[in-house]
């Protein structure tokens, strides 16, 4: 027999890397302690944080599908009076019989959210406009500062317990029979000055709901597309067979609230518009956030530009920390959402949001519900550092805002309390070095 | 055409190498510290003899561990020569054991002679290996968390040589490997923190490549039937050209930087060796050697290791039972025994890590080719102050192939 020896060497590869497959992946822990590691990470918590408040000039309120009406009193955020302007428009379809007789007049408002004290009795009251609703020239929203005079002499009222809890629970406010008496017989009559949308609206401008300013301590949110003016009837031999007819919201476009906000008594007192701002070291180590009234807290990193001259490593991830101050909220009344706006020179929002790959950053709360000892905020600030850092500048006007995302801000007075007393604020930086 | 062939096949040879020098899981957990560790020198035959080998001479295999024994390659031969092995080893820990089966390419090798005075031998094989996975926690400095990281390292240096021989006098020959040496160590840490955007990998590739020579004298005289063989190796210090690559991820980044504050260039040291054989009468030939290589003045970043020159201490004995009967084939076998007795350079802490290996095997001429079989049994470190020891079970494998193609060339 011959054997083509030539042959044998590929045989014994094939053998080997047979052999080669075979292998087992425990592992031993040896050697642990003879690493002769390249990289350390380290946590650097010393840059210099400063907090203060600032307060934005104006918000959008229309076309925010909330109704805001009430009245709140806050010890640190002063005083809140929202009042909701609304337009109605008349039915389209409609088929009042002979037969049909006035029953009643209400105004139907579908609950949101509140914020508050819903406990104690609410007084509300509805005026009927005595302009149109419309926007400063050029422009398309409404705003906070907003406002449509409307008759003093109410055309309905209420007193009640608010039962915001269930979204499906509506509140009923009678209005006065002499407007709906006239209304029903519009409709009956086919009255031009009532069916023609156009001379509806000239006679009846739209209306205003008003919270009491001195008893109420809550501010209601009601579903502004859902609200109506609903005149009831029933036919004239049956008692028991009620008919309604609804004149309904015009468009939400049109809708707003206007919020004045009294903070005279308050720390942040001397804040006049967007540019002023109250460093939380002259506020007893306070700062600010509330959506409604557009207080938000900015936050420098004065000397950040140091970081340029780290040559030690890389940043990994930059964590902005703070606390709210204890005591200042119950329950889990906190919210867990704000967000970061980049802002430049005047305190002028130049990104909408801050964000990391267009995903907007928000807050995560870690929350201690028994003590509220180690409760605190984070955000990721990694993307601002690490782009200052990438451009090799870090421009000094610039700064963060923490705020609410826009939608909180038009609908909710939700609001955080900041001590940098007690916790100063920390700007974490996780160095790898090698 | 069997040229080609051969060609072929030595290119396929190498891909393999190449490949299955990264491909191994935990080589050996020494292998951590320094340059990795350093391969036994030796071809199959060399190893069947404990590693001995700078007094002995080629003859129907390959001896490179000093380039002038190529002088021994029998005229107008062609030797190609495959070196494989398979091996169990048994890792101990104090607390823990382990046993891994592993088994590869070890080397391959060509040798030929130009003229009655000058052979050649080229070849490839690896000269150090880096292969561990570490499972371990580290701090992270200010905040009191203790965090996963695993440190992986993987790769090696390759070794290609061209060796020349020259027989300047009946007993005197010198030789010269020009050693070609390349490779690279990937050095791996990656944490396993959890927190979203706090964990990294961190990625060192080392690149090395250099030139050196080594060089070698045998001098050999016959007393009556007997002949004795004195040896020498040298080879001096050589800084291999190293470039250190950081690839670091993070986040969603990943980032390749030159590492300029790190590249400890990888050098091979000085070697000296001295080799003695005698051989009685043909009938069996005992070699015994000894090699230092100069790694103490060397500067390694690893403070847990105290590095110090490196010994290899071995003798082997071949017998040649039937030597010159005219029985072709399977009778003509030789038998081969050897031990070592090696100090490695690792000094860990205060711990010396030394091995030792016996050995035992034969070889079997088929026609005009041997094949070597042996088996070693061998330990290297030790348990002490965590360490671990290896006791490894290992057989080796080398055909040395014999063509005659010069001669074929004269068949015209």
């Amino acid at each position: 027999m011959k054997i083509p020896f030539s042959k044998i060497p590929v045989l014994l590869i094939l053998i080997t890397t047979v052999y080669s497959c075979n292998k087992n992946d425990a592992e031993l822990t040896f050697g642990e302690k003879y690493i002769n590691a390249r990289t350390s990470l380290t946590l650097i918590d010393t840059f210099t944080v400063e907090f203060s408040t600032i307060r934005l000039d104006s918000i959008q309120t229309s076309n925010t599908n909330t109704i805001l009406v009430g009245h709140y009193q806050d010890q640190y955020f002063g005083e809140i009076y929202s009042t909701s302007f609304i337009e109605l428009t008349s039915p389209t379809v409609y088929d009042v019989g002979s037969n049909e007789v006035y029953d009643s007049v209400a105004l139907i408002l579908n609950y949101a959210n509140y914020y508050g004290d819903t406990t104690q009795q609410f007084s509300i009251t509805v005026h009927q406009l005595t302009a149109k609703i419309e926007p400063e020239s050029e422009d398309t929203y409404l705003y906070n500062t907003s406002s449509v005079s409307y008759n003093l002499r109410e055309i309905g009222s209420k007193q009640f317990y608010p039962k915001p809890f269930s979204k499906d629970s509506l509140l009923t406010i009678k209005l006065n029979d002499v407007i709906g008496e006239y209304l029903f017989n519009g409709l009956k009559d086919n009255n031009d000055e009532v069916i023609l949308i156009e001379k509806f609206l000239e006679n009846f401008k739209g209306l205003a709901i008003v919270s009491d300013k001195f008893s109420n301590n809550a501010i209601l949110g009601f579903l502004a597309e859902n609200v109506t003016m609903r005149i009831y009837s029933h036919e004239n031999n049956i008692d028991e067979d009620a008919q309604y007819y609804d004149f309904p919201i015009s468009t939400i476009t049109s809708q707003f609230n206007r919020i004045e906000h009294n903070y005279s008594e308050t720390l942040f007192s001397s804040i006049r518009n967007q540019k002023d701002e109250l460093k939380s070291g002259d506020a007893y180590g306070l700062s600010y956030i509330q959506a409604g009234t557009a207080l938000a807290t900015k936050v420098k990193f004065p000397y950040i530009e140091e970081l340029l001259l780290n040559n030690e490593g890389i940043i990994l991830k930059a964590d902005l920390v703070f606390v709210p101050k204890k005591l200042s909220y119950t329950g889990n009344e906190l919210p867990t959402d704000l967000v970061l706006y980049k802002i430049g020179k005047h305190n002028v929002i130049s990104n909408q949001y801050y964000t990391t790959d267009d995903v907007p950053i928000t807050s995560l709360l870690v929350e201690d519900d028994i003590y509220q000892e180690n409760t605190y905020y984070s955000f990721d600030v990694s993307s601002y550092i690490l782009n200052g850092i990438e451009n090799h500048y870090f421009n000094p006007d610039d700064a963060l805002l923490i705020s609410f995302n826009s939608s909180d801000i038009k609908t909710n007075f939700n609001k955080v309390l900041i001590d940098t007393e007690v916790f100063t604020p920390q700007l974490r930086l996780y160095l790898l070095k090698y | 055409m069997q040229l080609n062939l051969k060609i072929v096949f030595i290119f396929l040879l190498s891909i393999h190498m190449m490949n299955t020098g990264t491909s191994q899981v935990l080589y050996s957990p020494y292998s951590l510290f320094g340059v990795g560790k350093i391969e036994n020198n030796g071809f199959g035959v060399n190893r069947a003899l404990g590693g001995t080998g700078i007094a002995l001479k080629s003859g129907k295999y390959l001896n490179n561990i000093n380039p002038a024994a190529y002088d021994g390659i029998d005229s107008l031969k062609f030797l190609s020569e495959v070196g494989l092995f398979y091996s169990t080893v048994n890792y101990n820990s104090k607390d823990e054991s382990l046993v891994r089966n592993d088994g590869s390419i070890q080397y391959l090798a060509i040798g030929f002679r130009i003229s009655r005075k000058w052979a050649m031998s080229i070849g490839l094989m690896p000269y150090s290996k880096i292969d561990y996975i570490i499972n371990s926690t580290a701090h992270l400095n200010g905040e009191s968390t203790i965090f996963d990281i695993t440190y992986t390292g993987s790769g090696g240096i390759n070794k290609f040589y061209i060796g020349n021989s020259f027989r300047l006098s009946k007993n005197f020959v010198i030789g010269v490997n020009v050693s070609s040496l390349f490779g690279n160590v990937t050095l791996l840490e990656t944490s396993e923190i959890g927190n979203d955007g706090l964990d990294y990998s961190f990625e060192n590739i080392k690149y090395m490549n250099g030139l050196c020579l080594d060089f070698g004298i045998q001098y050999s005289f016959r007393l009556k039937e007997d002949r004795f063989t004195v040896g020498a190796i040298y080879g001096y210090r050589k800084e291999l050209n190293t470039a250190s690559d950081l690839n670091i991820s993070y986040q969603d980044t990943d980032l390749t930087l030159e590492d300029s504050k790190n590249v400890d260039p990888f050098e091979i040291p000085q070697k000296i060796g001295l080799g003695f054989a005698y051989n009685r009468k043909g009938k069996w030939e005992i070699g015994i050697d000894y090699e230092k290589r100069n790694w103490s003045n060397m500067d390694f970043t690893n403070p847990f290791l105290n590095n110090r020159n490196s010994e290899r201490f071995s003798m082997g004995i071949e017998i040649f039972p039937k030597k010159n009967t005219k029985n072709k084939g399977y009778g003509n076998l030789s038998y081969r025994f050897g031990a070592n007795y090696n100090k490695s350079y690792l000094v860990i802490g205060s711990i010396p890590i030394n091995s030792f290996a016996l050995t035992a095997g034969m070889g079997v001429p088929i026609k005009k080719n041997l094949l070597n079989i042996s088996f070693e049994y061998g330990q290297n470190g030790t348990i002490q102050k965590g360490l671990i020891q290896e006791k490894y079970w290992q057989i080796n494998l080398s055909i040395s192939i014999q063509d005659s193609w010069f001669q074929k060339k004269k068949y015209y």
